[in-house]
């Protein structure tokens, strides 16, 4: 359902993807994994295009997005048929970035209503009833200071949910919360997978990765280095880079 | 030095009430249009092309860099050698919108840019295109940044607008020339006068400052009439 081929993506000189290809299908959980500065944030946002490509293309239901092919390279497509693309594809980001100046359930509504022109009297009806999904319906009042981290990203991912995503982005949801907090969001989307949701989620969390993905990519120096079910990832010596990488957050 | 003269405040004090109205009027007529024309201006100048900048910043420092009396000789005195002849009233409203809007953009730009980037990002990846979320997004919250700021150029406005009196604008200064210089009684008009101008000004100052307290306090303003939780342990 998502295509990535060859992705890949400069800052000036430097290189932070550097030729990554990947195919997700329906319904699949991945996890990029993979020390800091590997890239896995950057190829996720890649993906909807928060980050501009340097290279490679994005096939979303086997349709080229973002961007035509010429002679010259790459050519960007307009800010608004990137927007209509973006808006298939749900986004989670590790510091929430809920719109302070909303309640929890204006956070909600307000892509249904702004980009998918749907009527507001729905829009809460939707909102109210997701918000209830992740347990914070006696919260849908309440402005984004007013709520604990923990809250704060389940309401982001009711607002991601609201624009009914082909897919889920997640990039590292729980980096940013207290310990205590981590499990209300895991279970949300182990919700989220259990009713069938494709979603390729960036994280630190190597039990809940071992635990409900269908494959977990290891990425290093902005290069796939495997591409496995857990069962093989977590027993397999595939890389000494990557034995280290999981002893260094089994001691954390 | 005499003491106030009634005869003259009972005499003139409604003339000098009406040069008020015509201050206050100026002012919030200026504050609107400079606030309104400052946002498209904050925002030709975050662009990235050079040359569309350009007479934008250069309209901005040449404000920035004359004296506002300048501003309004030249809009009242020297644009009808062009062709353009404007009342006073309209003549300052021209200059120091002008003027405000100038400044003002400076403002917006700040607050405009003090809103953090995942904003933007988060309503990017909703699907809005940048116009919307500038809108919904960004415009709102650089706002509320802002509004301390704005509060006391609104301020500086209303004592800035004195200076029509120099292009003939009946407000309330030019009105206190008139009445001091027909009846030389120049303590009791100036300082009616002043007090006139205190009596508007310092509400508006107060209120200024009550913004400025709100937006610095980290409590979340709560909507009055919304049921609170119920604490635990009143409840059976």
């Amino acid at each position: 359902m998502i295509t990535l081929r060859n992705i890949e993506k400069f800052y000036g000189s430097l290189p932070v993807v550097k030729g990554v290809s990947l195919e997700i299908r329906k319904g699949e959980v991945v996890c990029l994994v993979g020390p800091s500065g590997s890239g896995k944030s950057t190829l996720l946002r890649c993906i909807n295009n928060l980050e501009a490509l340097s290279g490679g293309e994005i096939l979303l239901e086997g349709e080229r997005v973002y961007y035509d092919w010429s002679p010259h390279g790459l050519k960007r497509h307009s800010a608004s048929r990137i927007a209509q693309i973006r808006a298939r594809l749900g986004m989670v980001f590790q510091d929430f970035n809920l719109f302070p100046h909303m309640t929890a359930l204006q956070n909600v509504m307000e892509g249904p209503v702004q980009v998918l022109g749907v009527k507001k009297d729905e829009a809460r009806a939707r909102a109210l009833a997701l918000l209830q999904r992740v347990g914070l319906a006696e919260r849908s009042d309440h402005y984004p200071d007013e709520l604990s981290g923990g809250q704060k990203q389940r309401v982001a991912i009711a607002r991601a949910l609201a624009m009914k995503p082909e897919a889920m982005l997640f990039d590292e949801p729980t980096s940013a919360l207290d310990p205590e907090l981590v499990h209300e969001v895991l279970s949300v989307m182990r919700e989220l997978r259990d009713d069938g949701m494709t979603m390729i989620i960036a994280t630190h969390e190597m039990n809940f990765a071992r635990e409900v993905a269908d494959r977990i990519i290891f990425l290093d120096g902005g290069l796939i280095v495997e591409d496995s079910p857990p069962s093989v990832f977590f027993e397999a010596n595939a890389s000494v880079r990557k034995d280290s990488f999981l002893r260094n957050l089994s001691r954390r | 030095m005499e003491l106030l003269n009634f005869d003259v405040v009972r005499s003139y004090g409604l003339v000098l009430l009406q040069g008020l109205g015509n201050t206050v009027l100026l002012t919030l007529i200026v504050i609107v249009l400079a606030g309104l024309l400052a946002i498209p201006l904050a925002l030709v100048r975050t662009s990235r092309l050079w040359a569309v900048r350009l007479p934008f910043e250069t309209f901005v420092e040449v404000i920035r860099g004359t004296p506002l009396i300048l501003q309004l000789f030249y809009v009242y005195y020297v644009l009808p050698s062009a062709g353009l002849q404007l009342e006073p009233f309209t003549a300052a409203v021209v200059a120091l919108t002008m003027n405000y809007t100038a400044y003002l953009s400076e403002v917006y730009r700040g607050g405009i840019k003090a809103v953090p980037e995942g904003q933007r990002n988060a309503a990017a990846a909703l699907g809005m295109t940048p116009s919307k979320a500038f809108r919904r997004i960004v415009l709102p919250q650089a706002f509320k940044i802002v509004t301390p700021t704005l509060g006391n150029y609104f301020i500086a406005l209303f004592k800035d607008t004195a200076l029509a009196s120099v292009v003939t604008v009946n407000e309330l200064l030019y009105t206190g020339n008139l009445v001091s210089s027909s009846t030389y009684q120049y303590f009791t008009v100036y300082t009616v006068t002043g007090i006139l101008y205190f009596i508007a000004g310092f509400p508006a100052s107060l209120l200024v400052r009550y913004l400025e307290k709100r937006s610095q306090s980290k409590a979340p303003r709560r909507r009055p009439g919304r049921p609170r939780l119920v604490t635990e342990g009143t409840m059976r």
